[in-house]
Formats: C-alpha cells, sequence, structure tokens
C-alpha cells in the first residue's frame, strides 16, 4: 500500500526524529529543527509536530498540530501550523507527508531567531525595526536566550561573589543578604553558606534555574569583549523626570501620603522613623532622642530598630557610604552630647564596649554609657 | 543622582503602565530606586480589606542582588517580623536577575495568602499559628482591622 510507503520514506529521511504512531491511517511526530548546518547553538527555535492523517487521507488533508516546542511564541507557533496546513491543502489527493515535513523545517529555519526581550536588561533581543541589535546567545539546555554582554555580566558578577566570599570577608554582605548577627561565628557560616549558593546559582539559568555547564556561555565570551565598545547595555540614562513629575503621579503621591498618614495616627505603623530618617541604603542621623528617660523596656525596642537601621547601612552601595559616613562625623561634631548613642547603637555590642573603653575622654560621654548600664539591671 | 540604568527605567515604567492588581509602587521623588509599595490584602485571607505599606530599595548592584524590601504596616504574620523584614527565598538565596520588582512582589503578596509557619521569621507568631492556627489567624484579622484599614 501506497500509504505505508510512504511512513518509510519518512523514516528513511528523519531518522530517529521521526516517531511513528500509526502506520495506517498515517500518524507521528517529527522533532524539527532550523538548518543551520548542524551548529546547535546558533538553533534559536525547535519543535516537535505532530501530523495525522484520517481514514480519507490523502483526499483530506491531515491535521497538523504543535506536541512541543522551545523558543517558539505562541504567535509563530499558529503561523507555523498554519503555513504547513496551507501546503496541505495545496498538495491535497497527492502523497504529501515528506512535503510537509520539508514545509516545516523550511517554515522553522525562517523563523530562527529568539522572541522577545532579554530577562535581564528587559530590551529587545532582535529589534525587527533596526534591524541591527546587540548579539545575543541562548543557553543550550533551555533554549532561554539572553544578550551575550547581559549574561556575561551576570556571570563575572557570581564569580566575584566567589571570590569575595572568603570567611573573614564581609564583601557578601553588600552583595547578597542582610548580615544582622553580630556573632563571627554566624558570620562565617552565612558566608559558607553563601558561597555555596553562589556555587550552584552559577549554574542556573536566570530564568528556569534550569543547570547550565560553563561551556554553554564560552563561546560568547571572547565576542563580548571585541563588542563591548558598541553594545548598548551598560548605559545609563537619565529621563525619569518627565515619569516622575506628572500630574498623575502626583496624585498618587498625594493618595498615598493619606494612607500613611491615616496609619501612622492609628499606630499602625512599624516606627523605626522615629529616631531616624531611613531610607534604605541611605542613613541620615537626626538629633537623637534623649536616653536617659528610656525604660528598660524602650531600650530593648531600640536597640531592635536600631538593629535594623544598622542591617541597612551595612547593606547600603558603596556609593552612599562616604556621604552617609561624613553625615555622622558632622552630627558628632554638633551633638556632642548624644553622640556616644549613635556610636552604642551603631556598631556591634563587642565593638562598642572596646571602643568606649579604649578613646572616651570625655566624662560626658562615659556617663551616657554608665547611665545605660544603670537602666539595663539584667 | 547619577544617572538609572535602563533596566530599571523600564521596570518603572512598566510598572505604571501595566499596574498589577491589588500592588502599586512608586518610585519616591528624590530617589529613583527608592519604592513606596502599597499591596492590598488578598481575598479570603486574614488580611483581606488591609492596605500594606511597604519599602522597596533597589541596592547598587540590582538587578545582581535582590531588591530590600520592607513591610511599614504592623502585621501578624508567621515570616514578616516586628520590624517588617520578610522571609522570603527570592529576597535571599533564590533571588535571580530575571525576576523584577513585580514578581518580587507578587510573590509578596502571596506570601500573604499563603503564611509559612514552618520557616518563620517571627518566632512567636509563628508557634501561635501552628498552636492554635485559628487564633492567629483572629489576630492577624485584628492586627489588620487596627493598623492596616483606612476607614
Amino acid at each position: 500500500m501506497a500509504e505505508e510507503e510512504e511512513i518509510e520514506a519518512l523514516q528513511a529521511v528523519y531518522g530517529d526524529d521521526c516517531l511513528v504512531l500509526q502506520t495506517y491511517p498515517p500518524s507521528f511526530h517529527l522533532h524539527i529543527k532550523p538548518r543551520t548546518a548542524d551548529d546547535s547553538s546558533q538553533q534559536f527555535v525547535e519543535a516537535v509536530i505532530g501530523i495525522q492523517a484520517g481514514p480519507k487521507y490523502p483526499d483530506e488533508p491531515p491535521a497538523i498540530r504543535i506536541v512541543d516546542s522551545k523558543g517558539v511564541d505562541e504567535q509563530r507557533q499558529k503561523q507555523l501550523i498554519s503555513c504547513i496546513s496551507e501546503r496541505a491543502c495545496e498538495l491535497s489527493s497527492c502523497l504529501m507527508l515528506v512535503a510537509l515535513c520539508e514545509e516545516a523545517v523550511e517554515r522553522l529555519s525562517s523563523m530562527n531567531h529568539p522572541d522577545g526581550e532579554c530577562p535581564l536588561c528587559l530590551y529587545p533581543l532582535v529589534d525587527e525595526d533596526e534591524g541591527s541589535s546587540a548579539p545575543f546567545m541562548k543557553l543550550m539546555s533551555c533554549f532561554h536566550c539572553f544578550h551575550c554582554e547581559c549574561i556575561i555580566r551576570w556571570w563575572n558578577w557570581l564569580e566575584l561573589l566567589k571570590e569575595s566570599d572568603t570567611p573573614t570577608a564581609s564583601g557578601s554582605a553588600s552583595s547578597s543578604g542582610n548580615i544582622k548577627d553580630q556573632d563571627d561565628s554566624v558570620k562565617v557560616t552565612w558566608s559558607l553558606l553563601a558561597s555555596k549558593i553562589a556555587e550552584e546559582a552559577r549554574r542556573k539559568c536566570p530564568v528556569c534555574r534550569k543547570s547550565f555547564l560553563a561551556k554553554d556561555i564560552e563561546h560568547v565570551l571572547d565576542f563580548v569583549k571585541t563588542q563591548h565598545a558598541v553594545t548598548s547595555s551598560g548605559s545609563e540614562v537619565n529621563n525619569e523626570d518627565k515619569l516622575l513629575f506628572s500630574d498623575s503621579e502626583k496624585l498618587r503621591r498625594e493618595k498615598f501620603d493619606a494612607i500613611l498618614k491615616l496609619q501612622q495616627e492609628k499606630g499602625g505603623l512599624i516606627e523605626i522613623k522615629k529616631h531616624e530618617v531611613l531610607r534604605p541604603g541611605i542613613f541620615f542621623p537626626q538629633p537623637a532622642a534623649v536616653l536617659s528617660t528610656a525604660s528598660t523596656e524602650d531600650a530593648k525596642e531600640q536597640q531592635d530598630r536600631d538593629l535594623a537601621a544598622n542591617s541597612r547601612t551595612n547593606s547600603s552601595g558603596s556609593s552612599n557610604k562616604p556621604s552617609s559616613s561624613r553625615a555622622r562625623n558632622a552630627g558628632t561634631k554638633e551633638h556632642k552630647g548624644h553622640d556616644s548613642r549613635k556610636q552604642v547603637t551603631h556598631s556591634s555590642r563587642k565593638q562598642v564596649t572596646h571602643s568606649s573603653r579604649k578613646q572616651v575622654p570625655h566624662s560626658s560621654r562615659k556617663q551616657v554609657w554608665v547611665k545605660k548600664e544603670d537602666s539595663n539591671p539584667t | 543622582m547619577n544617572g538609572l540604568p535602563r533596566r530599571i527605567i523600564k521596570e518603572t515604567q512598566r510598572l505604571m503602565a501595566e499596574p498589577v492588581p491589588g500592588i502599586h509602587a512608586e518610585p519616591d521623588e528624590q530617589n529613583a530606586r527608592y519604592f513606596h509599595v502599597i499591596v492590598a490584602g488578598p481575598e479570603e485571607s486574614p488580611f483581606e480589606g488591609g492596605v500594606f505599606k511597604l519599602e522597596l530599595f533597589l541596592p547598587e548592584e540590582y538587578p545582581m542582588s535582590a531588591p530590600k524590601v520592607r513591610f511599614m504596616t504592623k502585621i501578624y504574620h508567621p515570616n514578616i517580623d516586628k520590624l517588617g523584614r520578610i522571609c522570603l527565598d527570592i529576597l535571599k538565596d533564590k533571588w535571580s536577575p530575571a525576576l523584577q520588582i513585580r514578581t518580587v512582589l507578587l510573590s509578596i503578596q502571596a506570601l500573604l495568602s499563603a503564611p509559612n509557619p514552618e520557616d518563620p521569621l517571627a518566632n512567636d507568631v509563628a508557634e501561635q499559628w501552628k498552636v492554635n492556627e485559628a487564633e492567629a489567624i483572629q489576630t492577624a484579622k485584628e492586627w489588620t482591622r487596627l493598623y492596616a484599614m483606612n476607614n
């Protein structure tokens, strides 16, 4: 029977890529890849299509569907199916299976580019209007695509993280977590953990967390070096203004403030801001509250708050540090009476005991420190 | 202030153009890396009807390192401590640069729907949640009513 021979022909052409489900009426799955001269790093899409003929085949064209695909968005999936189906109608009443499969490979080859945007910079991978865009690559295991420069920058970041994660270096504080614990042993454990995490993360796709190998991105390394000056992703723009100062934003901001005020009046806010004006990552000291009135309970509460404030100051970006320390120094001069209190709360307890013993010639300072001890009768 | 990375601008524009239901996030006037966030308590959770204020900060290294997020409104939740700090894996070791402000806030919203006392941050709250869930939920509702409602 001619139809059975057709299936045999398919198997001969496509080998393992063709999975025959039924000989008659013919039904099979075909794994298709774009034609890239077998360079799989240049294949950004692939698909498994199912072709299922009915008993009236070939007078009635077979049903065609996508069984599975990688890198092909919905729109292109539809396009692929409709192209193959059209071809099937054209070839009606002829034995068409091999021709349909060729059509499928042809179409998929024409769609061989990643869709959407780079998950790391959120800019399009392929800018169809401009034609030329930053070079991109895919991870072989999951087909997720990135701008070469974006993925390399991420990779380098993780490498850097790994290097800085020696047990003594607190560089990890600025990079990932919040180290709130002042206990050294905890710090060491944490940083070992962090390096272990970094070790694992560097092999995982940022999008799906599927593991990939270092060699998956090595082929783009050199490319990035040579292209570095040309590509765009490192650039910074400063055109926020229009966005932030529109009327609708003003309205929205007012609404925000109203809610905040109401919650504050009802005591619904966590009151870190009572003594300091806090921006995460930036610390502005204000004239501190008078300590002597604080009860034991308050002191403890305050300590907790300061811990939170402290963890933020610690985790601030490097660019913020100079200004904050300058501000703190200024505070030292202007508010001497309260300054020691600041020191107590913003360094670890161990350090404080140490430093206050060593460098407190002022009697006023000592008094404050003693007072604190007094109010803490444990 | 220095120029912002393009990615942050892109995210900000999208957050404003296509806001997530139940979530508002907008950058501070002075600091475009600092976001004022409001998350509505999810339906059928003890936080329903509540309006929770959060602050979100994008560190210098963002998106390589995670945003820092904290509740400003008091909330009774086993994974949120009394300072508003949040115990959420994607904010710590499971952070990925492919995540965004949007996805982080969605995860926090989901955390409100599904408290996880097995991985606590507020130990006393988690304990209560495990020992007497009904009562804990009652307390959470009470706190929501007291602190997070606007009328």
